[in-house]
């Protein structure tokens, strides 16, 4: 069709063949819309940051921008930023290098730094062999951490008390308070993961440590010298140990479809079990760490709908007085027994039981809820159901098909509390004795 | 008194709802309009509109929503309609199917202007293509014709070529513009760099491109067993772009563009057809106006672009199953699953690929023409449509026959004959479920005609849902009524009954006294569970004497 065609057509617009008057709006919709006006122009300017990124992030391509600037061509060298907030600790901010393809084989190295929250400062370089060695893996860390603000809560299953009048021995005194201490560590570790066969691997982990305490600063809380006496507290002075393990695990945790996020297991279990000595070089006894970790996903409905199961169990051989306090096994916070404080609980034996609903809310979000259940034990053969701790809440997980965003959990427990916690880790990876706090 | 307020209520009552019945809407004695002149001189080249995706989907999706829902827009039909309820050809628009006979090998060649370039290799490559997720180059035959080439990825031989080609087909068909497009099958070095040929990145920053890089894009993409590469070339459209047009408004310095966009039926309509097709990938980047230049004369045209991502291969390239059930962004599903713990069933549950090569995730179950969704809430006129733009949409997807969606989804040159069979029974069976689900929402009257008869004018028409064999003809009864432009009756109700072909005409009606005869006909369609009415406005041509249609109005 050309414009001759159209000749002496009406224009657009004048075609209805209409003669009945135009419906207009009514007075009451023009006067509601006149009132609305300054709220339609507040959301707008409320909103205008947000619009105002998503135009940058476009318009100057931030993502190529970011890739340009702190990357290599090839985005195998980079920069990393990364951030965390924890209830009681604040944010966590800093950056990470990596080299993801040092030799070709996908060897990674990573070295970070972050700085505020929970951490004062932490330095982390770790380097690992990609595929390098085929069916084995090797892993090489090395790490330094000034904690400012730990906390600490005595030992033992034990509710929240009154200040005592004098410092107590908390390998024996109940008393249960939110103190907290400073500490420096220095690790330096390795780990060799052999698979066996199919999700079978056996792993061996090496680690020396040197950690050194002090009282934390009173804006940051109790200072842990004030409830607990310094001289009662294994390890206070400072620790030095080579810690070994040997870990035998099965893994076939996985997504069931390609339609679903690669970072959520929705079928599959993990059975591991560890055991392994620790060799204090500073002339107190060794001591055994054993342990497993059981998890078992059970898909639902497509999306994915999951019930995740979990057990854990850990336990040390030392006693009260041979195992430093940090090194008893500790319960509480976003991984741990949700619903209480950052290592609310601490001592010999540590059970733990979780059972977690996920469902998809859109690809790139997921929602779950979730109740932890567990205590911690003076010993073995304390072992039993009564006086379980119980923390329970919801959590929103962001993420995209293949790589795991954050988590924001809230939470609380039967002995009350409520925490706000964002996580950059899932709440189902394996805690990593030589990597641990 | 009291013994006779009852009985005069109730007269009154009657009385103003015989009248009440009667829509306000009047049309002119006139032919009604079949094109518009919108083809007016634009001398000045209108601005070019960047797109910028992240800002359009997040005003679409959060701000523009907001802010929309504050100036309390009403609800309005839709404008750039005919008195008979028709879209007038236009630069947006041409009637196409069912208006004239369109055989299936023009459907199968479809808008066809310089013919394939397969035929005119060696191809220059001029510059990678920027922009979409597929890989491709800009290119130029050997004729010298310029052409955009697409290649199927990797993982998804033929989805992406076929369903561009075959869509582009049928939505050339039911009326729209859209690109020359055709699939063709080349050996990688049919592909010669050009000496001023150049690649791009994101930032726009060129540099001499290198074989390299084309290598690196080839490596990407889908191969045949006899190693030839297959591709979708798209003719460069002729004029000057100036990107897509606004999804609300008009474009300011386009004095030809009257019609606010979120109100053209044109657009609104195209919901039924879109979903039809599973065309999910509505936004404005797959819209694009160019200025062209016919004799002295410019003006504005409307195209629509890019068409790869229907018929299911969004779900299956971006392996996702909810494309088409839901949007990307759905705070309204997320809410849903977030409050019911993710207990109710999604409406995309269930849904699996294709095993058929060159197929995507592409069915008829589960379809809900009325629930269908693009990716974003972005594009404002499917927000602004309401039933009577979608019945229009409707009523042109039900005009295919089998043969010319079946030529359709030849173009696409599928090599697998199961896949085009399955397309072709898929777009059938969704054509069918679309049509049944608008044809219940409005009374599927359609191509009525008026006849002078001795006491005034027989009218006929026919029903959509008999002629397609969607309801039952024996089950059906129309109530005729006739009223002058006063809303007076000029007779009393008659019934009439449909053929077994969904044809109906009925007997004589009286035509107003007035000079022209403005009589409107109520035709009440009645069958079981359904009771809708549709108006027809007749008048005597001043001319002839002999009674016309001269506006019909669904209400």
């Amino acid at each position: 069709m050309t414009a001759a065609d159209v000749a002496g057509a009406p224009v657009a617009g004048d075609e209805s063949g209409r003669t009945d008057p135009v419906d207009d709006d009514s007075v009451a919709r023009q006067g509601l819309r006149g009132a609305l006006f300054v709220p339609k122009v507040a959301v707008n300017l409320a909103l205008s940051p947000a619009r105002l990124s998503a135009w940058a992030y476009d318009r100057y391509h931030l993502d190529e921008l970011y890739y340009r600037v702190f990357f290599n061509d090839a985005r195998t060298i980079g920069v990393i930023p990364s951030a965390s907030f924890t209830s009681g600790f604040g944010i966590n901010a800093g950056a990470r290098f990596v080299d993801r393809d040092l030799f070709g084989a996908r060897e990674q190295l990573s070295i970070a730094a972050g700085i505020g929250g929970r951490y004062q400062q932490v330095y982390k370089v770790a380097v690992q062999s990609g595929d390098r060695l085929g069916r084995v893996a090797v892993e090489l860390d090395g790490q330094y951490e000034l904690r400012p603000k730990d906390p600490f809560y005595g030992i033992g299953d034990n509710d929240d008390s009154a200040m005592p009048a004098a410092p107590v021995d908390p390998r024996f005194d109940p008393t249960a308070i939110e103190t907290r201490y400073r500490e420096r560590l220095a690790r330096a570790a390795g780990i060799v993961a052999v698979q066996l066969v199919g999700d079978l691997h056996l792993r061996s982990a090496s680690e020396l440590t040197d950690r050194t305490f002090s009282p934390s600063d009173t804006r940051d809380g109790t200072p842990i010298d004030t409830v607990y006496d310094p001289a009662m507290l294994v390890g206070y002075g400072g620790v030095r140990y080579v810690y070994s393990e040997l870990e035998l695990r099965f893994d076939d945790r996985r997504r069931a479809t390609q339609y679903e996020p690669r970072p959520f297991y929705s079928v599959g279990s993990l059975a591991a079990v560890f055991g392994g000595r620790i060799h204090r070089l500073d002339g107190a006894p060794d001591y055994w760490r054993y342990g497993a970790d059981l998890q078992h996903f059970v898909r639902i409905g497509e999306g994915p709908r999951v019930v995740a199961l979990r057990l854990r169990g850990e336990a040390v051989s030392g006693t009260r007085s041979e195992v430093p306090f940090t090194e008893l096994p500790q319960l509480g916070g976003v991984d741990d027994l949700r619903g209480y404080p950052t290592d609310r609980f601490r001592d010999r034996v540590l059970t733990l039981g979780t059972i977690e609903y996920s469902w998809d809310l859109s690809p790139l979000l997921s929602a779950s809820a979730f109740v932890d259940t567990g205590r911690v034990f003076g010993s073995l053969d304390d072992f039993g159901f009564g006086h379980l701790r119980v923390g329970y809440g919801v959590a929103l997980q962001a993420h995209t098909e293949n790589s795991f965003g954050f988590q924001s959990s809230l939470s609380s427990s039967i002995d009350g509390g409520l925490f706000l916690n964002l996580s950059f880790n899932p709440v189902f990876a394996i805690d990593e004795r030589v990597r641990r706090r | 008194m009291t013994r006779y307020a009852i009985p005069l209520l109730g007269l009154a009552w009657a009385a103003s709802c015989a009248t009440g019945e009667v829509p306000s809407a009047r049309f002119a004695n006139a032919p009604a309009v079949t094109r518009v002149d919108d083809r007016r001189d634009v001398p000045d080249k209108p601005s070019e509109r960047e797109f910028i995706h992240s800002l359009y989907h997040y005003d679409g999706v959060v701000q523009r929503r907001l802010s929309r829902a504050l100036e309390l827009p009403r609800t309005r039909r839709a404008l750039g309609v005919n008195a008979l309820d028709e879209v007038p050809d236009s630069t947006w628009f041409t009637n196409r199917i069912g208006v004239r006979e369109l055989t299936p090998d023009e459907v199968r060649r479809g808008p066809v202007q310089v013919g394939s370039p397969e035929a005119h290799r060696p191809w220059m490559i001029h510059s990678t293509k920027t922009g979409g997720s597929e890989p491709g180059f800009m290119i130029s035959d050997a004729r010298g014709k310029k052409f955009l080439l697409k290649l199927d990825m990797a993982a998804f031989p033929e989805q992406l070529t076929a369903t561009h080609v075959i869509v582009g087909r049928l939505l050339w068909a039911c009326g729209f513009n859209v690109t020359e497009d055709h699939v063709v099958y080349f050996r990688p070095d049919d592909l010669v760099i050009a000496a001023d040929a150049v690649g791009k990145d994101v930032f726009g920053d060129k540099h001499p491109l290198r074989r390299d890089e084309v290598e690196a894009v080839l490596a990407r993409v889908a191969v045949e067993p006899d190693g030839r590469l297959r591709g979708m070339a798209s003719l460069w459209l002729d004029g000057k772009p100036l990107g897509g047009p606004p999804a609300e408004g008009v474009r300011d310095d386009d004095p030809n563009d009257r019609i606010p966009h979120q109100l053209r039926r044109d657009l609104r309509g195209a919901y039924a057809i879109f979903a039809w097709l599973d065309h999910v990938d509505v936004q404005e980047s797959n819209f694009l106006d160019m200025w062209v230049k016919e004799g002295d004369r410019h003006y504005v045209k409307h195209y629509l672009l890019d068409f790869g991502k229907a018929l299911g291969v969004m779900n299956t390239t971006g392996i996702n199953p909810r494309h088409g059930r839901e949007y990307v962004i759905d705070f309204a599903a997320i809410a849903r699953s977030l409050v019911t713990a993710g207990a109710m069933k999604r409406p995309w549950e269930g849904r699996e690929p294709s095993p058929l090569r060159g197929v995507g995730m592409f069915e008829a179950d589960g379809f809900d023409p009325g629930a269908w969704k693009p990716d974003s809430p972005a594009y404002v006129p499917f927000l602004t449509a309401d039933r009577f733009d979608k019945f229009w949409g409707a009523r042109i997807v039900i005009r295919f026959t089998r043969e010319q969606i079946r030529a359709a989804v030849d173009a696409g040159r599928l090599s697998d004959p199961r896949a085009a069979d399955y397309l072709t029974d898929t777009l059938i069976a969704r054509q069918r479920a679309t049509a049944r689900y608008w044809f219940a929402r409005v009374n599927p009257l359609d191509r009525f005609a008026a006849a002078s008869s001795e006491t005034g004018a027989i009218l006929c028409f026919d029903d959509l849902a008999l002629v397609h064999q969607l309801d039952d003809a024996a089950a059906t009864q129309y109530r005729v009524s006739t009223y002058d432009n006063g809303v007076q009756p000029l007779g009393p109700v008659t019934v009439v009954r449909p053929d077994a072909a969904g044809h109906a005409c009925t007997g004589a009606l009286p035509l107003a006294a007035s000079s022209d005869g403005y009589t409107i006909v109520r035709v009440e369609t009645v069958r079981p569970g359904f009771d809708r009415a549709t108006f027809v406005h007749i008048a005597r041509d001043a001319a002839s004497g002999a009674p016309r249609l001269i506006g019909i109005w669904r209400p």
